[in-house]
């Protein structure tokens, strides 16, 4: 997938992969009470319009013929790398915000975040870290009175 | 000149202390709560609305009213500075303003969404002031046909924002319309597409599927490069120049016209408009090849347009207590907590109280000018923030907005994966911004389609026997062959200049 035409072609039959997919899984949505279109009616029509426009996609990328193909930007090893750290770290918070509460993993995802992409001294992490999930505590919890869940620290100040 | 006499009686009591502070203290409020992603002025109001349960009727209706455009100020800021558009109608803002903050033009565009929104607003006020019996007839034009020929005329605007290959526009417009029908039929609460997932059964929010698209995959974007900051330009502006202002001035009118007019419309937010008007404003401008590149006309097109669709949404609101949006109808919840009734009545038993806020919509969009020009060069200094710090806290206010929304850690996970969706959709070259309007459209487009249809006992020519919805359908038909003749046009020369150049 490094040129745009086989990239176009790999994304254009992933994209009728997922058409097809979503044609078949259609099938299967039973009738609703009355009406004059059926519950399956437009996802089966989007199913098939997605099928026919990622053909379209890859046999456009099959005999595409430019005179630079034109190459995409791929990150190299050491950004794919950073990416798949980023994207475990953005899951770790996700998945630790319920347990451990928004501003303990706030606090944790911004001082790891920092570490790991940038050279910074432990204490600019650290001061930036709890300066952010102060921000979100006073913001989000007590002025705006949203519902975040705070994980032990609910128990503390209970 | 009825109406000019009951304004300036308005003005009278609009600018009492009281009443100033209110109007102040709401657009402090809607700018602040605008400006964190995923809380627009929806949940601004409704967060808002128990702190004005103790204030008389006037100051708390016109702070709440100050609140909700404050709000649609406060979305532009994001979306300028750090791509992250809180919602639907700051997307085509993000598309634009974002590429000016990495030519170091983020202060231009901030300043010039200011102006725009200032202006833009006071022309969406001045139109609710002196033509809103004349004109609040059209709300009650709009039936289903029309709806669904009005999406229709939204969906050819992929046509504009598909980029170089209009085929890979209509896959992410499919795409975007296929993550929209997903959970329960809004007619008939069969579910669709769930795959025996309970969280889908409630659907896929567009909120945090814009926020993946956009925030998330520009993190990604800049991790994978090792970015030291976001900025990529040496030279920085601060402020717009005579010419960024002389340059956006058409763009500035029309989209205060424009918006005031769709927000005449209920059920046609901002969120539709702001498409429309980008659109239009490419179609007009003298520079379309600045689209997508940073173009400030765009900047200034949108967040007026957004300004002024939400103050034409207060004619039918006041006019039959018809609520344009989500966010109008909890401000028309608002009304009602006072036992005040918007419609004909009020504007005949509670005369001076109406005439009181329209009056301070003029004074709030005012003071939004001044609290926020001042705030421009502030604002513009956070993209000198370095990527290791900036980043994170990107991340971390996405993610809240986008849980706040529902309360859900799915939508946090919807965003996620729609942040890794968007990051390959950049480097394939499929654009996102048509996934994001079919999104805004499906719903509307589906509902007002089965609609039509039970209207009509089943024949499509109803799209075709009704004059607004014929005059639509007409609309989406030149549109779509106008911006045919364009694309090959544009194609024609590109040709042209490869071989000059060869």
């Amino acid at each position: 997938m490094k040129t745009q035409r086989s990239a176009d072609f790999v994304a254009g039959s992933l994209f009728a992969l997922l058409g097809l997919t979503v044609v078949l899984a259609s099938r299967g949505i039973p009738e609703g009470a009355g009406g004059y279109l059926h519950p399956r009616t437009f996802p089966f029509l989007l199913g098939l319009a997605l099928a026919l426009s990622g053909v379209l996609v890859s046999i456009r990328a099959r005999f595409m013929r430019t005179r630079s193909e034109g190459r995409i930007d791929w990150p190299d090893g050491a950004g794919w790398k950073n990416w798949l750290l980023a994207l475990v770290l953005m899951g770790g918070y996700v998945a630790l915000c319920g347990p451990l509460g928004f501003l303990i993993s706030t606090f944790a995802f911004v001082l790891i975040f920092i570490k790991l992409f940038g050279s910074y001294p432990l204490r600019v992490g650290v001061i930036c870290a709890l300066g952010t999930s102060l921000f979100v505590y006073g913001m989000f919890v007590k002025l705006l009175d949203l519902t975040l869940p705070l994980g032990p620290l609910a128990l503390l100040w209970e | 000149m009825v109406e000019l006499s009951s304004l300036l009686q308005g003005f009278e009591r609009a600018i009492t202390p009281t009443n100033l502070l209110f109007a102040l203290l709401g657009s402090i409020a809607g700018t602040v709560v605008g400006v964190l992603p995923g809380l627009g002025p929806t949940a601004a109001i409704a967060m808002l609305l128990p702190l004005t349960t103790l204030l008389d009727p006037a100051p708390a209706l016109i702070m709440m009213a100050a609140i909700y455009y404050g709000a649609m100020y406060g979305g532009s800021t994001t979306s300028i500075l750090v791509n992250i558009p809180g919602e639907a109608s700051s997307v085509p803002t993000a598309l634009e303003g974002y590429q000016l903050t990495l030519q170091g033009r983020a202060g231009p565009a901030l300043g010039i969404s200011a102006i725009s929104s200032f202006v833009a607003g006071t022309m969406g006020v001045i139109g609710l002031t002196f033509f809103a019996p004349m004109l609040s007839r059209v709300a009650l034009a709009f039936g289903p046909p029309e709806y669904f020929a009005l999406t229709v005329v939204g969906i050819t605007l992929v046509m504009s924002l598909s980029g170089k290959s209009l085929l890979k526009g209509i896959v992410s417009a499919v795409l975007g319309l296929l993550t929209a029908i997903v959970g329960m039929d809004p007619l008939t609460g069969v579910t669709r597409l769930t795959f025996g997932s309970m969280e889908l059964v409630g659907g896929i929010e567009f909120v945090p599927v814009i926020m993946g698209l956009f925030a998330i995959s520009e993190i990604l974007v800049n991790v994978e490069k090792e970015a030291k900051c976001i900025l990529q330009a040496k030279k920085i502006e601060w402020l717009p120049t005579w010419q960024d202002i002389k340059e956006s001035t058409g763009a500035i009118l029309r989209s205060g016209i424009v918006g005031f007019l769709a927000g005449l419309i209920p059920g046609c937010s901002p969120a539709v408009t702001s498409f429309l008007v980008y659109d239009l404003e490419r179609r007009f401008s003298k520079h379309p090849e600045r689209f997508g590149k940073g173009a400030i006309d765009a900047v200034a097109a949108v967040e007026g347009c957004n300004n002024a669709t939400a103050q034409g949404g207060f004619v039918p609101l006041f006019s039959f207590g018809i609520p344009s949006g989500p966010a109008l109808a909890v401000l028309l919840g608002g009304f009602m907590m006072y036992g005040l009734q918007p419609g004909p009545r009020l504007m005949q038993e509670q005369p001076h109280l109406v005439w009181t806020i329209i009056a301070s919509m003029y004074v709030g969009n005012f003071m939004l000018l001044i609290l926020n020009l001042p705030l421009v060069g502030l604002w513009a200094r956070m993209a000198l923030v370095p990527f290791p710090i900036l980043g994170p806290m990107i991340v971390v206010f996405t993610l809240i907005g986008a849980y706040s929304l529902r309360h859900s850690f799915f939508d946090l996970w919807v965003t996620l994966i729609f942040g890794i969706v968007g990051y390959f959709m950049r480097k394939l070259g499929f654009p996102v911004a048509p996934m994001v309007l079919a999104a805004v459209l499906a719903r509307l487009m589906e509902t007002s389609l089965v609609q039509s249809l039970t209207l009509s006992q089943g024949s499509p020519l109803i799209f075709l026997t009704r004059p607004i919805s014929l005059a639509f359908v007409i609309l989406a038909a030149l549109s779509v062959v106008s911006g045919m003749w364009v694309r090959e046009k544009a194609k024609a020369g590109k040709v042209e200049l490869e071989e000059s150049e060869a």
